[in-house]
């Protein structure tokens, strides 16, 4: 089963609300509830009836499970297995690329604890309801827990270590000059320290996975993913196929366009939010594992409270910060000592230092990025995911130094504004971030606002404080493959493994095939997420259209030049005899000079055994640029104080951002809004309590994690500031999907800094430590 | 599954018959009570649903004042005409609670007899005192940013979470029972309980008791009061401290009678009779109002990560006496304060 959107459902809409902005095509389904997702599957592909699978989690942290007594939930009627680390099978190492945990250890392989919520059974029944109250039934004994384990870094700091590669490789460590030195110089110094909480993903789909052994032994699963190709490979390798069992090999996909009938099949086709959080999940391998024992096809959806334990999410980061200046503020050093919480398995630390790196010029830096692997689930990718910390730690200690030298906050920006990437001194491919800073300072009224801190006041007497900070996020790109096919009947079919995650991939990449084909919106159809596809990449870092565009925009190039080759050459045509490059296509048709012209369906229709197909591979590169490539933006808040109980109110965000080409301004606004949205909720909400003695995350509710409601959102101003970003990507485009909430907790704090006088350096920013301060 | 036994009753009587067995519980919106089970921190042997039964309504008693049926949701009751123009304290302070989804299917019986939000409640992994009777308190020393600050004992600091019953406690409210011995009449003041020793009695309902209404006695406070509901989320949260005020004033502005109470901070509504007459005869100001917030938060005492409550509460107090005198309350509908 492929799904596929043409878009019927958008014919009834009212016009669209911006030129080049068709609205999402699956909208509609989604709204009406149509749209399914694993969670909603009552049976597997082929129609087998699915199982209900509960996983079982530890309620200790550390020590080992002294025994596991199953007998009351095998005895319920319906119960079909228990799996624990004595029955599941044994699976071979796999590779996480994300450097998920699953990479270091896998699930129910031995009796050892690693962490609070941890899986340690698996319970499958005939429905749901036997399946959790088997689960509550199964008795897991502990040994004693291990009395120096430690829960937050607080606790775990004497076990940093040095961190050489974050993130998806960027260095750990850098030097530029001589940044101790120069800093010990400066007359002008800042020296701060930041905490930020670590808050979860908080989605609204959980982790959830369908999954089906055939009769030959080949495993379907299907799954909410960012990486289907990835996770069918992690599963091949877990479950031990070869490559005689023909894996998908991506690099064999990718660089040798080999096609594959591989017998590990991954279909997603729609994720309800992952922003990092869906990707190489304990749960992948939970449900194979259960159904493989069954012999028959497992649906496991996890709780809301295993998606904090089982699913990634955003560690506590310690932060310090030096800065050293001249007396016109311009920047001499700029030191970034950062120290992460790392998971008791997994390799994954969050880049932090792309704003120390990558922002400001400056002659000396240094960044010094640490680790400590504490006694918890490990920390993963989300929306930034340093980025927001690293930035309200850089951008706090610059907004001091503003204040310390009497300047005002965007001129210190501006007096540092980098004309060269300052870490690798590389021209940037485009970088229209003065323009960002005029446009939003213009927008948000930053020149009318009475600089002096604590001046401001709102009839009602409640503080207003005006801040502002510098967004960036890298632009990445990976290898993506795509294939678009022209049949007799004039419309296009694309096709590609890339990933619906809430972002607008269906529409964007439908939109795109589009534009270059000359057709009409509804003459295409995309066809995704699933590894019978040509490989699309991962659905990551803000690259979706970056990878996945390229290929397409490539491949349907190619298929025009093809198309336009055939009917010039084509006596029955009109155009015949003209040359390729004296045509357009548009809306369907092909034009020539002097109004000869023909329709694509026509055309087509004369050779009805011979569609044309292309395929492309693009981003064999990673992307490695001889230019800098970040996006960025600058971000404003306007805040409120109540002067009584210090409760902070948003009043206004205003973003402006230069993201290069705009494909969709619709889909790329809600893009920036949404993550302005939860900058906004790292900024005051935000918080994943957990208990120091037991390392049990307390807060594992939606009633109690505290995110954003309407209540507390502000308004949101997004400017898209023209960028010209050809030289750094064939559709000129720089990933926007993370771009904007790097920026907003800075400006929060800032804002709230120009309001209080109170200069609140740890995430979130409530009450509490407002009131802590007399005043 | 693990079975248990779900009747609906036909009658109060049947109701109070069928409840009277103990582990088993009354079912009314069950907002609070479903998610009991799903955690299994309530693992009742039957369900008595009582939505069935003739509590349904809101009705005029003689004495002027209003009877609330238990079982009218806390939205009907909070958009209810004569509840707004006669007692918009209480409409503003169910309004400033849980979500419109929530308030829709919440009655005002079940949000009396709703049980605590302390995560360790709710964590069957964890000690708690009030869900296993003698297993200790892993609030103590641990994650209590949330509880309470008065009224805390050795064994318990868990904070009961009602907005609505701190406004009810502000006007008085009667709450009528019906139980195996027959009827019966609480001041809401003695309804709920502190957690002293006994900290699974959330409140002094006997076994089978169920709660029939709630009496509102005839007051005069439509001009001068407010609820103000300090959480560190706008909408869709508990209070960190809430405070219900209601006053009278002379045309001098004089104060001729004054009723506070705080919601999140302790086991049950605070109310201090002190407090209340330290305002009483006096024209509003900052000291007259900050003297009543000390006398109504004397003894308070924090529990580490709660320690801000101490001043905020007073400094919420003193807000919301303001707003009352000015008539100016609260509004939950924008909800920011202003
Ligand atoms: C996420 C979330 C957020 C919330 N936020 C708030 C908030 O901000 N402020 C707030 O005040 N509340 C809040 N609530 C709580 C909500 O108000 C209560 O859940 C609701 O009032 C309970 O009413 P119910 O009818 O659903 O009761 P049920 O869930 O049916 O019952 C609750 C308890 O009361 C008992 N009971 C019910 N009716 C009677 C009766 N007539 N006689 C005797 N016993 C009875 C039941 O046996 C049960 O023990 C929130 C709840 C949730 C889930
Ligand atoms: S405060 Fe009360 S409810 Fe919370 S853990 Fe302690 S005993 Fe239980």
């Amino acid at each position: 089963m492929v799904s596929d959107y043409s878009s019927p459902a958008n014919a009834k809409l009212p016009p669209l609300p911006a030129p080049g902005s068709p609205r999402r095509l699956e909208g509609h389904d989604k709204l009406t509830g149509r749209a399914r997702y694993a969670g909603d599957f009552t049976a597997d592909l082929t129609g087998g009836v699915l199982d209900a699978a509960v996983v079982v989690t530890s309620t200790q942290a550390t020590g080992r499970i002294l025994s596991i007594d199953a007998r009351a939930a095998s005895q319920l009627t319906g119960v079909r297995l228990v799996l624990t680390h004595e029955t599941a099978p044994r699976l071979h190492s796999v590779m996480a690329t994300n450097g998920a945990e699953i990479g270091d250890l896998l699930p129910l392989q031995d009796d050892k604890l690693h962490y609070y919520g941890q899986a340690v059974a698996v319970v499958v029944a005939d429905t749901l309801a036997t399946a959790r109250d088997a689960a509550a039934l199964v008795q897991v004994t502990y040994s004693a827990p291990e009395p120096d384990a430690a829960f937050t870094l607080a606790q775990g700091r004497g076990r940093a270590q040095d961190v050489k590669k974050v993130g998806a490789g960027d260095p750990g460590q850098v030097q530029v000059g001589h940044p101790e030195k120069a800093f010990a110089a400066a007359p002008h110094q800042v020296d701060m320290t930041f905490d930020t909480a670590a808050h979860h993903h908080n989605a609204m789909e959980p982790g959830a996975i369908v999954a089906a052994w055939d009769a030959d032994g080949g495993l379907t699963v299907h799954l909410p993913t960012q990486f289907s190709y990835g996770d069918a490979v992690i599963l091949g390798e877990a479950f031990g196929f070869g490559l005689k069992e023909r894996l998908p090999n991506i690099v064999a996909q990718v660089l040798g366009g080999i096609e594959f009938h591989h017998k590990v099949r991954v279909v997603s086709t729609m994720t309800g939010g992952a922003f990092g959080s869906k990707n190489a999940n304990v749960h992948l391998l939970l449900a194979p594992m259960a159904a493989k024992l069954t012999g028959r096809p497992v649906k496991l959806v996890l709780d809301r409270a295993q998606t904090f334990t089982l699913m990634p999410f955003r560690g506590e980061m310690h932060q310090r910060i030096r800065l050293g200046a001249d007396a016109e503020g311009r920047l001499q050093a700029v030191l970034h000592d950062a120290l992460l919480a790392k998971g008791t398995a997994g390799q994954f630390v969050a880049p932090i230092g792309e704003g120390t790196t990558k922002v400001y010029a400056t002659p000396n830096l240094g960044l010094h990025v640490q680790a400590a692997a504490l006694d918890t689930n490990a920390p993963g990718w989300m929306r930034g995911p340093g980025a927001p910390n690293g930035q309200f730690a850089l951008e706090s200690a610059l907004d001091t130094l503003a204040h310390q030298l009497d300047l005002d906050p965007l001129e210190i920006r501006l007096r540092n504004y980098a004309e060269t990437e300052p870490d690798t001194g590389k021209e940037w491919s485009s970088k229209a971030l003065r323009e960002c800073y005029a446009q939003g300072a213009a927008r948000v009224g930053w020149h009318h606002r009475n600089p002096q801190v604590g001046s401001m006041r709102a009839a009602n007497g409640r503080l207003i404080g005006y801040g502002m900070a510098t967004a960036i996020y890298p632009t990445l790109q990976l290898p993506a493959r795509a294939r678009v096919e022209l049949g007799a009947d004039g419309r296009a079919v694309v096709q590609t493994a890339n990933h619906e995650i809430g972002q607008g991939m269906i529409t964007a990449f439908t939109q795109l095939a589009a534009e270059t084909l000359g057709l009409p919106l509804e003459h295409v159809r995309l066809e995704w997420g699933d590894t019978r596809l040509p490989y699309g990449g991962m659905t990551v870092g803000s690259m979706t259209t970056l990878s996945g565009g390229a290929a397409i925009l490539e491949a349907a190039q190619q298929v025009q030049k093809a198309l336009l080759k055939r009917v010039v050459t084509d006596k029955a045509s009109p155009l015949h005899g003209l040359a390729p490059d004296e045509l357009r296509v548009e809306n369907g048709h092909m034009v020539g000079p002097g109004g000869a012209s023909e329709s694509v369906a026509a055309a087509m229709a004369r050779h009805p055994e011979a569609p044309i197909r292309e395929e492309a591979t693009t981003g064999r590169t990673m992307g490695h640029s001889s230019y800098g490539r970040e996006a960025f933006g600058a971000e404003f808040a306007v805040v409120s104080v109540d002067p009584d109980t210090m409760h902070v109110q948003v009043e206004r965000l205003v973003g402006a951002f230069a993201g290069g080409r705009i494909l969709n301004p619709l889909l790329v606004r809600s893009q920036l809004m949404g993550s302005m949205v939860w900058g906004l909720g790292q900024a005051l909400l935000e918080q994943s309590e957990m208990d120091e003695r037991t390392g049990h995350w307390l807060n594992d509710s939606l009633g109690e994690a505290l995110v954003p409601t309407n209540a507390d959102v502000a308004d949101i101003d997004v400017i898209l500031v023209e960028e010209d970003d050809s030289r750094g990507h064939p559709l000129g485009v720089k990933g926007l999907g993370e771009l904007g909430i790097t920026g907003v907790a800075a400006a929060i704090a800032n804002a709230i800094y120009h309001a209080t006088g109170q200069r609140i350096t740890s995430l979130p920013i409530t009450l509490d430590k407002l009131l802590a301060t007399p005043h | 599954m693990r079975n248990f036994g779900y009747f609906r009753a036909a009658s109060a009587a049947e109701a109070v018959q069928a409840g009277a067995t103990p582990q088993v519980h009354y079912l009314a919106g069950g907002t609070n009570l479903v998610d009991l089970l799903k955690y299994r921190v309530e693992q009742p042997e039957a369900l008595v649903d009582i939505n069935r039964l003739p509590y349904g309504h809101i009705e005029e008693l003689p004495d002027g004042g209003l009877r609330l049926g238990a079982l009218v949701t806390n939205a009907a009751t909070a958009y209810d005409a004569r509840v707004q123009a006669r007692y918009p304290l209480l409409s503003s302070a169910i309004l400033a609670g849980a979500s419109a989804q929530l308030r829709n299917a919440a009655t005002n019986g079940g949000n009396l007899n709703q049980r605590t939000r302390c995560p360790y409640f709710y964590d069957v992994a964890a000690a708690c005192n009030k869900r296993e009777p003698g297993s200790g308190c892993a609030a103590l020393g641990g994650h209590n940013r949330d509880l309470a600050i008065l009224g805390t004992s050795e064994s318990c600091i868990a904070t009961f979470p009602s907005d609505m019953c701190v406004a009810l406690r502000v006007l008085d409210a009667q709450v009528r029972l019906l139980g195996p011995a027959g009827e019966r009449v609480v001041p809401i003041a003695e309804y709920h309980r502190l957690p002293g020793a006994e900290p699974w009695r959330d409140n002094n309902l006997l076994p089978g008791e169920l709660v029939t209404a709630i009496d509102l006695p005839p007051t005069d406070f439509g001009q001068h009061y407010t609820y103000l509901k300090i959480r560190d989320r706008l909408s869709y949260a508990f209070a960190l401290v809430s405070v219900a005020v209601a006053l009278r004033l002379d045309e001098a502005g004089h104060v001729l009678d004054a009723h506070l109470a705080l919601g999140g901070v302790a086991h049950k509504p605070w109310r201090v009779s002190e407090a209340e007459d330290l305002l009483t005869g006096q024209l509003p100001s900052a000291e007259v109002f900050g003297a009543a917030a000390d006398a109504l938060l004397a003894g308070a005492k924090g529990q580490g990560e709660n320690d801000f409550k101490l001043v905020l509460a007073r400094r919420a107090i003193v807000r919301a006496c303001w707003q009352a005198a000015a008539g100016t309350p609260q509004s939950q509908s924008d909800k920011h304060i202003r």
